[in-house]
């Protein structure tokens, strides 16, 4: 008789400390991301745990439609600038939603407001929506400069290199003969030997110019695609940039998470002591309830070790002849 | 006073529940293959029913349950024969026959049995037999207090057997499944209302009047699809089908065949895939 006492005690104990009959102010908000989020996923105002998710739906435009309560006791920290982000808890366990508490100032958001909440951004995401873009952009820009070393050939840049050589030192044979002052000018203009050089330098020359502006020709589309290389390159840094903004926003999250987990880790010896106190007192009041049954009726219900008998339909439903 | 009062509540309410079963909780894992089973069935995912009426079979045989199996066996033959796997539904059928020959059979799933043997029997179009088979319950319908459904099922299983035999010229049956029919309480159940235009239309296609059994056919089609009754439909489809080729319009009756055929290939019949494909091959050569 004590016993049962003791486990009707422990139990309305229970029912005050979760709060099942406390009243409560339901909210609703919208994501596209639901990831973590499921009935039972604690809501969360400046470290207290006030509420809980109650359900989850999908909106008519495809959106997650996430219906929460807070206890009443706290709706006077719901206010209608008070928005809400999910936690990163995702991954380690279970999410929470904050709700940032609004300004005093402010009315109170009545029942079934919505609360704009800020999604998490979940790793997987990150590699899809962030990390894929840069990386693919990288390629892009290695693959233009391998284009661009590709299109020079070595033999042509050789070749030109050559000929500028000879036409120097034709030139510098000419102007040494012109230093030497052997003939004047007209002589040397009419002299056959010295005009067939002159002929082959000037040839050689326009060879070598021809050959150099089709080079130039050839490098002005590359000097264009490396021009837009560097922008593509900035901007592959400046996403680079968000996204090591982001990933320490991130890890700065995941460590505050860690540290909840932590804190929660820490209670849970408690409470498996204490549940393990109650089911050991549960127990007790079973076996003495039993013996007082057995003293009643032989009619036991052993509570241990059956389930309640089936009363289900179990049998296909005769529907005449079939087709 | 009130500690008393409290031991009194507390002593007497245990004696106000009836006596439970007491049964381990290893029981409710067949009950639940079972009720799997019969989720797939509903579904009509036969082939997903069979491997858990499979299942819980050798789970109950597991525990020397002889209801559980019959339970299994019962469902596995309803299953088969919704497959329109004869042979199957033969083999799980003679073993119930033989158990309550040998008076293992638990008294309950008797009559179900001989409805089980009619089906098989009706589905190897052996008309005869079937009706011969069905008929010590058709003579136990005035002594036996049946709830209407079951009543009507009975008599609308005998109306559909006896005109397939004699094509409507000796009505017993028929009558007593229309006046059952006429004399229906409210709510009436347009299921047997649709039996009976079904039935009808066999008789008037069997006196050449197509139309009408046109008529009747396509209301029967359009209830069916309403109830999303996907092996009626076929059924009603592969029925038109039939009355079309009679009237020699060959490409109706291949639409119809065809539109039957998706429903077999999604019911995964493969013996009424086969017969429809033989079917429209048939016509095809014919054309």
């Amino acid at each position: 008789m004590v016993a049962l006492l003791i486990v009707l005690g422990l139990f309305a104990s229970k029912v005050k400390s979760l709060k099942i009959l406390d009243r409560v102010v339901h909210y609703q908000t919208f994501m596209k991301n639901a990831q973590g989020i499921s009935p039972e996923t604690i809501v969360n105002i400046s470290g207290i745990d006030v509420g809980r998710v109650t359900d989850i739906k999908v909106s008519d435009n495809n959106k997650i439609n996430i219906h929460f309560f807070v206890y009443k006791n706290f709706q006077d920290l719901v206010r209608t600038d008070s928005t809400g982000e999910v936690s990163k808890l995702s991954l380690v366990g279970d999410n929470i939603i904050i709700i940032k508490p609004g300004s005093p100032n402010l009315p109170m958001l009545p029942d079934d407001a919505i609360i704009p909440i800020k999604e998490p951004l979940v790793t997987d995401y990150l590699t899809i929506a962030e990390i894929t873009p840069a990386l693919k952009k990288f390629a892009t820009l290695v693959d233009n400069l391998s284009q661009v070393i590709d299109a020079i050939d070595p033999k042509v840049l050789k070749d030109s290199s050559q000929n500028l050589q000879t036409v120097l030192t034709d030139l510098r044979s000419l102007s040494d003969h012109v230093a030497d002052g052997k003939g004047s000018l007209g002589r040397f203009f009419y002299d056959k030997k010295q005009e067939q050089s002159i002929a082959n330098s000037l040839l050689l020359l326009e060879k070598t110019l021809a050959g150099l502006s089709q080079r130039v020709n050839e490098t002005q589309p590359m000097l264009a695609n490396v021009n837009k290389l560097v922008v593509e390159s900035k901007r592959t840094l400046t996403d680079a940039t968000k996204l090591s903004s982001e990933s320490r926003q991130l890890i700065v999250d995941l460590r505050r998470s860690i540290d909840k987990v932590d804190q929660q880790l820490n209670l849970l010896p408690g409470l498996i002591s204490n549940t393990q106190s109650v089911l050991e007192s549960s127990e007790q009041t079973l076996k003495g309830a039993q013996s007082v049954h057995v003293f009643i009726d032989n009619k036991i219900w052993p509570f241990t070790s059956s389930t309640e008998p089936a009363n289900k339909r179990l049998l296909i439903e005769d529907a005449g002849l079939d087709d | 006073m009130t500690k008393l009062v409290i031991i009194i509540v507390i002593l007497a309410l245990p004696a106000c529940a009836g006596s439970p079963n007491v049964r381990p909780d290893s029981y409710s894992k067949g009950e639940n293959l079972l009720q799997s089973g019969l989720i797939a069935y509903r579904q009509d995912d036969f082939p997903a029913a069979l491997q858990k009426f499979n299942s819980a079979l050798l789970f109950y045989q597991s525990l020397d349950d002889n209801r559980g199996t019959q339970l299994s066996r019962i469902n596995l033959v309803e299953t088969s024969l919704a497959l329109s796997d004869s042979v199957a539904a033969e083999q799980q059928l003679r073993i119930l026959k033989q158990q309550a020959v040998a008076g293992f059979l638990d008294e309950t799933f008797k009559n179900r049995i001989i409805l089980l043997e009619v089906k098989l029997l009706f589905q190897q179009q052996r008309y005869q037999e079937a009706l011969a088979a069905i008929e010590p319950l058709l003579l136990q319908l005035d002594t036996q207090e049946l709830t209407d459904n079951k009543r009507l099922n009975l008599l609308a299983t005998a109306a559909r057997l006896e005109t397939l035999i004699s094509a409507g010229t000796k009505p017993k049956w028929l009558d007593q499944f229309r006046d059952a029919l006429a004399q229906e309480q409210e709510p009436r159940q347009p299921k047997f209302q649709i039996i009976l235009k079904r039935i009808d239309a066999l008789i008037a296609s069997q006196k050449q009047q197509n139309h009408e059994a046109l008529k009747l056919l396509h209301e029967a089609l359009d209830y069916y699809k309403l109830q999303a009754d996907r092996r009626a439909i076929a059924s009603c489809l592969e029925e038109i089908a039939v009355i079309e080729l009679a009237q020699n319009n060959k490409y109706q009756a291949l639409e119809y065949f065809k539109r039957s055929l998706a429903i077999r290939t999604w019911l995964k019949d493969q013996y009424n895939i086969n017969k429809i494909q033989q079917k429209i091959m048939l016509i095809n050569q014919l054309s």
